[in-house]
């Protein structure tokens, strides 16, 4: 019985097994130095974005006791999968009108599969938000159009209206959710490990024109006052 | 024979392993390069992104560990090799389709790519060893090693959200004819004076999965030939693992109403995770002993008609 079993399997190594070894390893090696090893992140500086985001700037000052308003804050779901390297949270009045813009910075040096930007949309609905009349939109901003995402996010009586964009390595992303992934493949094809920035502001409020128009002049305003590496950190280099 | 490699004792699987592998020169060097290929993936899905280990994934060491196994078992039942011929051309085929997968899903960091070209990988090298007669002999283990293959979230985040409401509104609407103080906006449950977030984690998409998984490993493994079983089944695990889902978010409830928040999200909600993994099973389980049945009757009645 022994013997049969002996008998069982045998094969000597052809020349087809030494190839697969081969082939194998080659794949290996190749997919190896095909891998960026560069990031971003240290191309464009090291931002550290509470830090170059300015307390003061404009017509615009931070307030730091904000009752009744509620950011709705992008890492509390996430935070422990750690999605973010980094996350901002302000909110600014303007000393002219008394308004208040919220704004929400969340940072991931690192945008592979488990670690991407999650879309304000996803957020807000997963918080309980009924999202309603997401759209594109251009805007104008330290004298380059901006490509950005508008939409209206309500819960129970509170209504706010949400402009962000999303900054994927050197520009910003727009269209479908398929997007970020080809941005981050290619900026692997330049050679690096790409970053991924989330760039929202929002007003609680009920007129979406004004709204809007307020966000624009914010969002001006903010990028104006950094220098120009820290606004290639925000909207890339393109 | 049977009776030899059946046996459980250490020394006969030791055996086992010398002649069904270490003997078979040809075939652990095809192994040792698939090594050198996917030991460094396995690294990163553990350590690097730490996807394996995490909630959403941590199904997929679960799936390639029942595999494997299913593989060794089935491979230690062929009884001679010889008789199976090798395809060369086909196996270069696989190994080819895997490196298409592999090398953009390793460079890029795609990693369903760089996972699913695994298991090409691997039934290269059964085409190399036994060719197309061995491959039939161990397609279900290669198959089902699709479930430990990451999903997109690109795929998973619309489907999930459809579920985490209808989940709600099915919860709401169950909480409702008990004459609890419930409502609902979205994915939020209101329940007396909780605020209860239906969350990605409760809609259950990897329950689904695994249950999925589960089913059609116990198909498998019971052999059952009736076609209707084999197919009704994993057709009802959708429906399942949703009922099941709804009844954990019931329970969640449940003690956080009665119980407060902290009994809610403490321990319990761990609990309750538990619950919600037996209810699908037993809810899996009784589906099939009605199919069993039906078929058996269907089966009768045949008999009766000829």
């Amino acid at each position: 019985m022994q013997a049969e079993m002996r008998f069982a399997v045998s094969q000597k190594p052809n020349i087809h097994h030494w190839l697969v070894v081969f082939f194998m390893a080659a794949c290996f090696a190749f997919a190896s130095w095909l891998t960026p090893h560069l990031t971003w992140f240290e191309h464009i500086g090291s931002p550290q974005f509470e830090e170059i985001t300015p307390k003061q700037f404009g017509d615009w000052v931070e307030i730091t006791e904000a009752a009744g308003s509620r950011i709705v804050d992008p890492e509390q779901q996430y935070a422990i999968n750690n999605l973010y390297t980094q996350t901002v949270s302000r909110i600014y009045e303007q000393r002219a009108s008394g308004r208040r813009i919220m704004l929400s910075l969340a940072y991931g040096d690192n945008q592979t599969f488990s670690k991407q930007l999650h879309r304000p949309e996803a957020c807000y609905s997963s918080q309980g938000f009924k999202i309603e009349n997401l759209y594109e939109d251009k805007i104008q901003a330290i004298s380059r159009p901006i490509v950005v995402n508008r939409m209206k996010a309500t819960i129970g009586s509170r209504l706010e209206y949400v402009t962000y964009w999303i900054r994927i390595g050197d520009g910003i992303i727009s269209g479908p959710a398929t997007a970020l992934n080809i941005a981050r493949l290619q900026m692997s094809l330049k050679g690096y490990i790409t970053d991924g920035l989330l760039f929202r502001v929002s007003e609680v409020g009920d007129d979406e024109a004004l709204s809007n128009a307020l966000q624009d002049q914010f969002i001006d305003d903010f990028l104006l006052a950094l220098t120009p590496a820290q606004q290639a950190m925000m909207v890339g280099l393109k | 024979m049977n009776t030899l490699t059946q046996s459980d004792s250490l020394l006969d699987k030791m055996r086992a392993v010398q002649v069904h592998f270490l003997d078979n020169s040809g075939l652990w060097l095809m192994f040792a390069g698939l090594a050198v290929m996917f030991l460094p993936t396995l690294w990163g899905l553990v350590v690097v992104s730490g996807l394996w280990v995490d909630d959403e994934h941590s199904h997929g060491p679960i799936i390639l560990s029942i595999s494997l196994w299913l593989l060794w078992k089935r491979w230690r039942e062929v009884p001679d090799l010889s008789s199976f011929k090798p395809a060369p051309a086909l196996a270069w085929g696989c190994f080819m389709a895997a490196a298409i997968l592999y090398i953009p899903g390793r460079a890029l960091d795609i990693i369903y790519f760089e996972t699913g070209a695994f298991i090409w990988a691997l039934a290269g090298i059964v085409l190399m060893t036994g060719g197309t007669g061995l491959l039939n002999k161990l397609k279900f283990p290669l198959i089902f090693m699709l479930f430990m293959v990451p999903l997109p979230n690109t795929l998973v985040g619309p489907l999930s959200s459809v579920m985490k409401l209808a989940v709600s509104a099915v919860t709401v609407n169950i909480l409702a004819w008990f004459d609890l103080p419930v409502a609902r906006n979205g994915v939020v449950i209101y329940l007396g004076q909780y605020q209860l977030l239906v969350a990605d984690a409760c809609a259950g998409m990897r329950t689904l999965f695994m249950l999925e998984a589960l089913g059609i490993l116990y198909l498998n493994l019971v052999h059952y030939p009736s076609k209707l079983r084999n197919i009704v089944l994993p057709i009802l695990i959708v429906p399942i693992s949703f009922t099941a889902n709804v009844v954990r978010v019931i329970v969640l409830s449940l003690i956080t109403y009665y119980w407060g928040n902290a009994a809610g999200q403490g321990f319990l909600h761990g609990f309750a995770g538990m619950v919600l993994f037996l209810a699908g099973l037993l809810l899996m389980f009784g589906a099939d002993s009605l199919l069993r049945l039906f078929s058996q009757k269907w089966k009768d009645r045949k008999l009766h008609a000829s």
